[in-house]
This record gives structure tokens, sequence and C-alpha cells, in this order.
């Protein structure tokens, strides 16, 4: 699967439920998308875990984790929801938001990058942030600015701050939309 | 296949009668007085001390107004039964597993533990 159709297949899904503007209500999402939503407390870096049998998908969040991160691992777990029909169980720890270039030959990490991909696009949709942009002329590596639309679609800075640079024009080719 | 401890069955069938009495607000003693027993034999019930008789769980499924069969505990679910199936050969620690198995048992309202 392809970064575009990752998009795409987190742009339809804000499309179905027509949302255009952040912060994208992702609990609601995971809700019309049939998904239940259980949170139970972790001390430690385990994030969220998916698990799917007989048409039942549950999505469990780690309540000790910011909500911020909470959203993300919602997010996540939707991906593998959308994205991976076969995929039936797995728990995720922190999740690999580095692995920027899918560079990991194995299947499984494909599937974690597709579905950080999603999260990505669910929550940090390139339109709207693109319409901010111009909007306001931000500088795409302006700190201020990342702290300041972190806020505006509730996610961490961290994770905003990685969406960022994809956005920034880069003469490396290597720094793709993941 | 899991083994039902009778501990869990009367402790399901005593809670599900407390919760099921509580919907339809009534006190032990009306209950009582409604099946034909003791207010204290309610409470036992309840707290799964007393073993409760076949015709007793009718009458009092009917005046709690419920099927008899919502008050017995349930075969342990589809899911319950693989959650350690779908467990097993993950690499989890024994927190994360139990961490798992919690968000997966939640939705389940008074699953037997199968093990």
């Amino acid at each position: 699967m392809t970064n575009v159709e990752v998009r795409q297949a987190a742009g339809k899904v804000l499309h179905q439920m027509g949302i255009v503007e952040p912060p994208v209500p992702v609990e609601r999402i995971a809700r019309q998308l049939g998904a239940q939503l259980r949170y139970e407390p972790f001390e430690g870096e385990l994030s969220g875990m998916f698990f799917r049998k007989n048409g039942e998908a549950i999505i469990g969040v780690n309540s000790l984790h910011p909500k911020v991160r909470q959203r993300f691992t919602i997010a996540h777990e939707l991906g593998h929801l959308v994205l991976h029909d076969q995929d039936k169980f797995h728990v995720d720890r922190s999740f690999p938001v580095l692995l920027r270039d899918g560079a990991s030959s194995k299947a499984v990490d494909q599937f974690e990058v597709a579905a950080n991909g999603f999260a990505a696009e669910l929550l940090m949709p390139l339109v709207m942030l693109q319409r901010d942009f111009r909007k306001e002329a931000l500088d795409f590596a302006d700190d201020e600015a990342a702290r300041r639309l972190a806020d505006r679609y509730n996610v961490s800075l961290q994770a905003m701050v990685i969406r960022l640079s994809y956005l920034i024009p880069s003469p490396k080719p290597q720094s793709r939309l993941a | 296949m899991p083994v039902v401890s009778s501990d869990n069955v009367y402790t399901v069938v005593g809670k599900r009668v407390r919760a099921g009495r509580a919907q339809v607000r009534l006190t032990q003693d009306q209950l009582a007085q409604r099946v034909g027993l003791t207010r204290s034999s309610i409470t036992n019930l309840e707290l799964g001390r007393q073993k409760i008789q076949v015709h007793t769980l009718c009458a009092i499924a009917d005046a709690l107004r419920l099927p008899v069969t919502s008050l017995l505990p349930d075969k342990p679910t589809a899911v319950s039964s693989t959650i350690k199936d779908e467990l097993r050969g993950k690499h989890l620690d024994p927190a994360e597993r139990a961490w798992a198995a919690r968000i997966l048992n939640t939705g389940f309202r008074l699953t037997l533990q199968d093990d």
C-alpha cells in the first residue's frame, strides 16, 4: 500500500464523517466505524492494542498516557482497522514514528508504518494543515507555529513536528510523507 | 474446557439478582415477599452464600421481569476463550498480557474466569 493510498483512506473516513476542522474527534470516528474503545491503565510504554474477531473490533488504550498520545493510539489502531483486513490481534508499544522510509523489509513493520501514516493523516490532515499555513503564513520550521498547531489539532508537539517535517520542501528525496 | 466452579456460579447469579432487583427498584424485603422467602435468604443468595433452587430462581426472574437465562452465568464467550490462545505466542511480558486480557474482558459483564 502506497503512502498516497494510506492518505486517501484516512481522507475518505474524514469525508464520510463530514469532518472539516481540527481537532479531529477520533473517539467518535472509532465508534462510528464500529470499534469499541476500552481504557485500562498500564505503567509503561505499552500504548494500545487492536483485536478483531467475528466482525467485532476492540481498541484498547493505555489510560495513563497523555490524552494526546491516547488520541494518536486510537488513530493508529483505526489504521489497522481500516487498512489491514487480516490483522487480528496485536499490542502496540511505543510507535516507531521515526521509521520514515519503511526501510524495514518485515511485513509487520510495514503495517505499523502504514498505521502511523493513517493516524498522522487522520489527526493532522494535509488539506487542513495547508489551509492553516496559507491563512496564517506560518513558517514550517518555526517551533512556535508547531506548538500552536499541536494545540489546535490536539496532538503532541512531537507528532506535529514530525508531521511538519514531511511537509517542508526538502531537497532530499527520502523525505516522503509517511 | 473451562471448569466452572460452583462458587463462581452462585456468586454470578447472586450479583445478577441484585442488579436486576436494583433495576426494578425492589427492596430485598419486597422481593422476598413476592417469592416466598425471608429477607435474609435473599441477602445470602445475593452474596452467593446460598445455593438457589431452580423454582426459586424462576420465581425471582419473574418478579424481576427478566428471562431466567439472564440470571445465569454466560458461557465463556468465544472471545474470552480465545484470549489465552491469542495472547500465547505473542512477545508480551506478564504485565502486558494481563493488561491485554483486561481490555478484552471488560466488555463482558460478569464473564467467568476460565482458569
